[in-house]
């Protein structure tokens, strides 16, 4: 290992949400001086509007310190930030790779939670030294000792040396850095090897083009190098790279084994470049790419239209855009009978959804309509074909299906034992099949279970924190498929199919949820001119039906001088609703329609 | 203060030629002759009346007497409008009014016989537990009176009043909506049977007794209001004095407009105002006074809406107008809604 690698550290943190991650990873930031005290902002790395107002971190970001050790030399410190969603174990997984170690923030109130655990889980098995910090050890609640101990039943780590710390309060941060360069390996890439660098993130700028994540694994890059990508085989001149600093790029001359930095080359396509890709230098190319990653599915389908059909192009470049930011969204073409053109898009899962969902709105002020969520379901029909289908429109007719699988999660929820009632109440809700329960210590309980993905695509989450209070933490695994009793689920609004509104469901389910969607649909589609019949069908026969009564009147009685400006502005008010509907034939439905579909519970 | 206000008005626009005076907001019944003399005086003072046609003053049955007709005949008033909402006592006394049935006609012979020869009556229906029955016994009431003019509206539930927190604790319960209707057709069908013209969503005039003033708001003229709380469109400006009567004052001590400017109106806000205001008259809104007034048609400023409306059955076009249908009088917000710009 070269001298100069050894004053490196390349590592990332891991937390459960709101157990002090951002606010660490600001405390390092500061004690590093890499921003004035006027350029701190709070949770520096957090930098997406989304982000700050959810707390959790939804595209990784990283920054590069300079420390100075006990020891008198100076040590470069590489902050890979993770996301911390069980949705994107994905990105957590790509900035895993290009660490050497991990620091585990655990809440000494709190304890270690299932998220933690599967992230901790993910950075073992990519070889990365874990760094036990305990923090919020200053609040009253806080019993660091019964936390360390649970680190080591739980994880099975040593956290005999866990420095305890407030983040918050700035308690011994110092120590943080000692253990960090003391425990965590640094890197031991060949310097004069043929050049890998692992992509683990980039970026579009609109000036710059694309901004390539990169960890060195081995060689040397600088700029005016041809680089290529060896998977995608596209290959570039860089025309800048360098380091990270918060919230923006440093260049410099060149990147050497060991070290994280950023390139760019000019590059306009984004589809050249995919997340887990190994860059290499044209002209002495290494032999073969990195280890990659885990390749990424998508869990859930759903379809996103611009509520503007004359938007089309516009929601198809933002998604373009978004998608060079986020290597796990995928987007497709399809055309629906009720929404016209719009796209099939696939997420990690639901809060992904729900994210992708948001910035399409507010970073790029688009209107869109998002269609009813759908996992994947392999159809075998009756010619021994099988078709993976993630769009319940284009179910093939009952009469050409043998049989339907649907995909199986293993679920574990971690709670206070208080809620485990409440718990296999609406697991059971939710076709769970009951595995195995483990006490972790005298108060809190794991759960294990397999349930049907589709189950818990929807309000899950929302459902099982409600019903414990906050408590429960929740992580799931794809398991496989298993074969079902599903049924397609359509929704006929004034005669005529609304397809973005189909689903399917287990058919024992599909009556009390039929009937509680006509019913919240009616609530939610505003009276119009005419009766509008709201019937939900399963094949051709009709289980539930309400009716949105046409209105008689809708006509202001008095509107003299002083009432013009006030009804002026009503009616632009009024204006405005109508923009937030979709004219399926003569009938109008708000984008919140589409949305009730989500809630079951 | 209102002279204050005139002055610094005129100061402003210069003498304005007034065509129509109402003096209404409350009660002004419940001026003195002497009261009434002094704003008699201001209003002949400030303004040119050579050209005023309709002189109206608002009242409250009961606040009237054989004196103050009198004066508000000497000041120039010409038409007076009263307060009937209902012909039920029960009615009256639920909606917190101190007049009854009795109070009303006691009134409205005494404005008759100081002369007033232009008379109209304001109506409201579809109040807490009213019935059908009950309003076709209010329209002929009316016209047994025969009153010149009659506005009849719906009853619009105000927030914060104390009808809205009796319908809100369900002490009492609004007539369903198709009753409601039922109650304006009938408005619309005994009053026309009875010789009345229906000119406006919420109103009817025998023949020629169409009320000038309203009509201005609907026709996009000018109007200018004096006290707190009037309103003014003055040279595509529309200005509202504050509600309050402090700060009303407090500006005129001041010697300040109290007038607030609300919007400068672009072509956009005019046309807007135009289509909105103009639809509610019965006649409609001229294509050619659209084509005039804008220097383009409708067509071409509301690119398909017209043929639309037409379609679902709200407006009609006949005779170089366009118009609300019977269900277009129904669902007027509907028809307005599509030609906001």
């Amino acid at each position: 290992m070269s001298e100069r690698q050894k004053h490196i550290r390349n590592f990332c943190i891991i937390a459960h949400i709101d157990h002090g991650k951002s606010t660490l990873a600001d405390r390092l930031i500061e004690a590093t001086g890499v921003l004035t005290a006027r350029e701190m902002e709070n949770q520096v790395l957090d930098n997406m509007e989304l982000e700050k107002e959810r707390g959790i971190t939804i595209k990784a970001q990283s920054v590069r310190m300079v420390y100075k050790h006990t020891d008198g030399e100076e040590y470069i410190l590489n902050l890979i930030d993770t996301p911390g969603h069980v949705d994107f174990s994905y990105e957590v997984s790509r900035s895993l790779a290009a660490c050497e170690g991990a620091i585990l923030v655990v809440d000494s109130a709190q304890g270690v939670e299932a998220q933690t655990l599967a992230n901790v889980y993910l950075a073992i098995d990519n070889d990365l030294e874990i760094l036990p910090v305990l923090n919020k050890v200053d609040l009253p609640s806080a019993d660091p000792e019964a936390a360390r101990t649970e680190i080591e039943d739980v994880i099975g780590i040593d956290a005999s040396m866990a420095p305890c710390i407030s983040a918050k309060n700035k308690i011994n941060i110092p120590e943080v850095f000692d253990r960090i360069i003391d425990t965590l390996p640094a890197p031991s890439g060949d310097e004069n090897a043929p050049l890998k660098g692992l992509v683990f993130d980039s970026y579009y700028d609109t000036y710059k083009g694309v901004i390539v994540h990169t960890s060195i694994k081995d060689g040397s890059v600088k700029a005016g190098d041809t680089i290529r990508f060896m998977n995608s085989g596209s290959t570039y001149q860089i025309t800048e790279l360098g380091y990270f600093k918060p919230g923006g790029y440093v260049p410099t001359k060149e990147l050497l084994a060991g070290e994280v930095g950023y390139i760019i080359a000019s590059i306009k396509n984004v589809r050249d470049i995919t997340v887990g890709d190994t860059i290499t230098l044209d002209s002495n190319p290494a032999s073969e790419p990195l280890p990659g990653y885990h390749d990424v599915h998508p869990m859930v389908y759903s379809g996103i239209y611009p509520l503007d059909g004359s938007e089309y192009d516009e929601l198809k470049e933002a998604m373009e855009k978004l998608q060079l930011n986020d290597a796990a969204f995928h987007f497709e073409p399809e055309t629906s009978a009720a929404l016209g053109f719009g796209f099939r898009c696939g997420f990690l899962g639901l809060l992904h959804m729900e994210i992708i969902q948001e910035r399409l709105e507010r970073e790029y002020n688009m209107d869109i309509i998002t269609t009813a969520p759908s996992v994947i379901y392999k159809v075998h029909k009756t010619d021994g074909t099988v078709i993976d289908l993630d769009n319940p429109s284009n179910l093939p007719p009952t009469t050409e299906i043998e049989f339907m699988e649907e995909p199986i999660v293993s679920a574990s929820i971690m709670t206070p034992k208080e809620y485990v009632g409440n718990i296999m109440q609406l697991v059971q809700e939710r076709r769970g099949v009951y595995l195995d329960m483990k006490y972790l210590d005298v108060t809190r309980v794991i759960l294990e279970y397999e349930i049907p993905l589709n189950e818990i695509i929807y309000d899950f989450f929302d459902s099982l924190k409600s019903r414990t209070k906050g408590y429960a933490s929740f992580d799931y695994d794809l398991k496989g498929y298993a074969q079902s009793d599903l049924v397609k689920l359509d929704f006929y609004m004034n005669g005529e199919i609304v397809d973005a509104l189909s689903f399917i469901v287990f058919r024992d389910n599909a009556y009390p949820r039929a009937r509680k969607l006509a019913e919240r649909l009616k609530d939610v589609i505003p009276r119009q001119q005419f009766e509008v019949p709201i019937q939900a069908y399963i094949g051709g026969k009709i289980i539930a039906r309400e009716t949105v009564r046409a209105y008689r009147k809708d006509v202001t009685a008095k509107c003299y001088g002083g009432d013009i400006t006030r009804k002026k502005k009503l009616l632009e008010k009024q204006k405005e609703g109508k923009k937030r509907m979709r004219q399926f034939g003569s009938v109008e439905i708000p984008q919140e329609a589409f949305m009730e579909i989500l809630k079951i519970d | 203060m209102l002279e204050k206000e005139c002055k610094i008005k005129s100061r402003k626009y210069g003498k304005l030629s007034l065509d129509t005076i109402f003096v209404g907001g409350g009660t002004p019944s419940l001026l003195s002759p002497d009261n009434l003399r002094t704003l008699g005086r201001i209003i002949h003072t400030y303004f040119d009346l050579t050209n005023l046609t309709e002189f109206t003053f608002e009242s409250n049955p009961g606040t009237l007497d054989a004196e103050k007709l009198k004066t508000m005949r000497e000041i120039g008033a010409n038409r007076l409008s009263m307060g009937l909402q209902s012909s039920s006592d029960e009615t009256l006394s639920l909606i917190g009014r101190i007049h009854n049935k009795a109070t009303f006609e006691e009134s409205y012979k005494l404005v008759r016989e100081a002369g007033f020869d232009n008379v109209s009556v304001d109506m409201i229906f579809g109040f807490p537990n009213q019935t059908l029955e009950d309003v076709k016994q209010d329209i002929g009431y009316l016209t047994s009176l025969k009153p010149e003019h009659i506005s009849a509206y719906s009853l619009m539930i105000d927030e914060g009043t104390m009808l809205e927190q009796m319908l809100d604790d369900g002490k009492v319960t609004l007539p369903p909506e198709d009753v409601e209707r039922q109650m304006y057709y009938a408005y619309r069908e005994m009053l026309s049977n009875a010789g009345y013209v229906q000119y406006e969503i919420s109103n009817w005039a025998q023949p020629g007794r169409q009320s000038q003033h309203n009509a201005r708001y609907w026709r996009d003229k000018d109007y200018i209001g004096i006290g707190p709380s009037a309103h003014s469109l003055m040279l595509g400006e529309r200005f509202g004095n504050p509600d309050s009567l402090d700060t009303w004052s407090e500006s005129l001590a001041n010697d300040q407009d109290p007038g607030i400017l609300q919007e400068k109106r672009s072509i956009d806000d005019h046309m807007t105002e135009y289509m909105f205001t103009g639809l509610r008259m019965l006649e409609g809104i001229s294509l050619e006074g659209f084509q005039s007034t804008f220097g383009q048609s409708i067509d071409e400023a509301y690119p398909g809406i017209v043929d639309s409306l037409i379609e679902r059955g709200l407006l009609a076009k006949e005779n170089g107008y366009i118009h609300l249908t019977d269900k277009g009088l129904d669902l007027g917000n509907q028809v307005f809604v599509e030609f906001v710009r």
